[in-house]
């Protein structure tokens, strides 16, 4: 760009938002701020600048993503990385023995993206962390809150649910460099399944167990499989049963169709040591939610309690909302309910039942299952039910 | 429905043969019906095809607009990606080399090197690797111009069978990586279209016969 039109410009990544964008990310953080506040979490805010030091060793992102700056001493400052390891420092500091401590925030995170990638440099993250909250129970209010935030934004979605001990099991029997390591975590997260089959330096048998990692991914079919990849390590056996029995409650509670599970999740962020989550919503190409359990992290701020949390990217949950008000989806229920007349009492106790487990849900006014199977595709209505 | 990027060119013959063998009727493609455009529906309307430049695939699956795409590992070594790499293709093979004037290479000495290539940032990884600080210049066309003209004491480029590079008295200097097209995926799109994937990619699987 000419130095000259700099006046008029905003540097690659910045956004200014206008009207419609503005209501939206309002909107939405206005809902998720009720949805955590009826869940007992509180609010909180951390500067936009800090020592650089608090987003070190992390990994949350990489120094060279940082905007960073000098203060008047010439010590490093960042602009604001990551929204989790703030929240540890402000706990680790000023919360101690007021736990747990359930915290929400609405503000946002900046990375340098790469140039013309089209990525945004300003996130705003709308999020909870749960510190002082050790697993199963802290993890399943995490999971019944991203759930319910979830819900709330009224697009169709999955919450992904894995375990970075399965990985972690499977990777601690081998006999790899730290950087063979690395390079394996990352074919993993990325399902590369074409550059795992020629990983140098394994051997078959673990070779072929690796290779299985990307695709265990969907319903509980694939507990199955899962068990016979982790055979004989103790460390992933107990992951997936944690995650099966985790999956088990879910289920009784009514979320089944809200969650898969990937126990190929690694995840490229190093803090995280148990449960992770990631959120999908259609018409956004990269997870809309994402979070875990980072038991470790609030100890190298020198306060050694449990903790889990999750991020929402508010401005992706935007562009699925604008491309759903364009179709005319927006707010569409869940489920559309297609009954013949003499079955109206089934129908409605049915809306009832699903209403209770926090469901929209609508009852067709067409006659034909035809009929009722087209308006639901042309509202966005991911569930038919024909009675 | 999957929404497929593929690449424009030489990789798009190839993997039109290769959808028509894994039952994927791609006759709406066909030379004298596709005029100018860019889209094409297969007859069952579960696959859609979209014809894009090789980066442009890997920018169209990363942001989620299409499901899926096929395309050289040489974009992906150049440019990154965070897509799922699914499947090798098996056709477009050739691999990235180092190249110069035949019998000239004197390696990495003292002297600062100059390096010539279409991929500066496979070029700068290779070297990186050896602690040493190249000097990378980007070319668009030719790149065995370069050390013939004397801009570059050798160049990063993919080769074929290497004819090209003997008919201007080049010489390949080491081999660098493999290439091959590729099936990638976006993530999301997997996660949230789980069934519709399963069946394309079992499908590519079987005729590509791995």
């Amino acid at each position: 760009m000419d130095d000259k039109n700099l006046k008029i410009n905003v540097p690659e990544g910045m956004r200014d938002l206008i009207y419609d964008d503005c209501r939206r990310y309002r909107e939405i953080e206005r809902r998720l701020a009720e949805v955590y506040e009826s869940l007992g979490f509180r609010e909180a805010r951390t500067p936009t600048l800090e020592y650089l030091d608090v987003f070190d060793g992390g990994s949350a992102l990489s120094r060279e993503r940082m905007y960073k700056l000098t203060d008047n001493s010439g010590r490093l400052l960042a602009l604001r990385a990551d929204n989790t390891m703030p929240m540890a420092r402000v706990a680790a500091t000023k919360l101690i023995g007021d736990l747990p401590a359930l915290l929400y925030y609405n503000q946002s995170v900046f990375a340098v993206q790469s140039e013309n990638s089209g990525r945004a440099g300003e996130i705003s993250q709308s999020g909870v962390e749960l510190i002082g909250a050790p697993a199963p129970r802290g993890d399943l209010l995490c999971i019944l809150t991203a759930i319910s935030a979830l819900r709330t934004l009224g697009v169709p979605f999955k919450l992904e649910l894995g375990h970075v001990g399965f990985f972690n099991g499977l990777l601690g029997e081998l006999d790899l460099t730290v950087e063979a390591k690395t390079d394996l975590r990352r074919l993993v997260d990325a399902k590369n399944a074409v550059s795992l089959g020629s990983f140098e330096g394994l051997e078959k048998s673990q070779l072929a167990r690796f290779r299985r990692l990307p695709l265990l991914y969907g319903g509980e079919e694939i507990f199955a499989e899962a068990e016979e990849v982790a055979a004989g390590n103790s460390e992933a056996l107990q992951a997936l049963g944690y995650v099966k029995n985790l999956h088990r409650l879910l289920t009784e509670a009514g979320f089944a169709d809200d969650i898969i599970i990937d126990l190929g999740i690694v995840h490229e962020i190093d803090y995280y040591t148990g449960a992770v989550l990631r959120g999908y919503a259609l018409g956004a190409g990269e997870p809309i939610l994402s979070g875990g359990r980072y038991d470790g992290l609030l100890a190298s701020f020198g306060y050694n309690v449990p903790a889990t949390g999750f991020a929402i990217n508010v401005g992706l949950v935007a562009e699925c909302m604008a491309k759903a008000e364009e179709r005319g989806q927006i707010d569409a229920p869940d489920v559309l309910i297609h009954y013949p007349e003499e079955k109206f009492a089934a129908a409605a106790a049915k809306a009832g039942e699903l209403a209770r487990c926090g469901k929209r849900c609508e009852l067709s006014c067409f006659a034909e299952p035809e009929e009722s199977r087209r308006y639901a595709a042309s509202r966005g209505i991911a569930e038919v039910i024909v009675l | 429905m999957i929404r497929l990027a593929l690449t424009k060119g030489r990789i798009e013959a190839e993997a039109v043969k290769l959808l028509e063998s894994a039952g994927y009727d791609c006759s709406d493609m066909d030379e004298e019906k596709r005029g100018r455009r860019l889209i094409f529906h297969t007859d069952g309307g579960e696959l859609e095809i979209v014809l894009a430049k090789a980066g442009d695939v890997l920018t169209y699956v990363s942001h989620g607009v299409c499901d899926a795409g096929i395309v050289g590992s040489d974009t992906i070594a150049e440019q990154g990606s965070d897509a799922c790499e699914l499947l090798d293709l098996g056709f477009g093979r050739c691999r990235f080399a180092l190249a110069g004037k035949a019998g000239e290479w004197k390696g990495i000495g003292h002297r600062r090197l100059v390096i010539a290539s279409k991929y500066p940032n496979v070029t700068r990884r290779f070297f990186a690797r050896r602690g040493a600080d190249v000097e990378v210049v980007k070319i668009e066309g030719s790149v065995e111009l370069a050390p013939l003209l004397g801009l570059a004491d050798a160049i990063v480029d993919i080769v074929e069978t290497g004819s090209t590079l003997r008919a201007n008295g080049l010489e390949v200097y080491e081999d660098i990586a493999d290439v091959s097209a590729r099936l990638i995926f976006n993530m999301a799109s997997i996660k949230l279209k789980k069934s519709e994937t399963d069946i394309f990619v079992r499908r590519m699987r079987a005729a590509v016969g791995v």
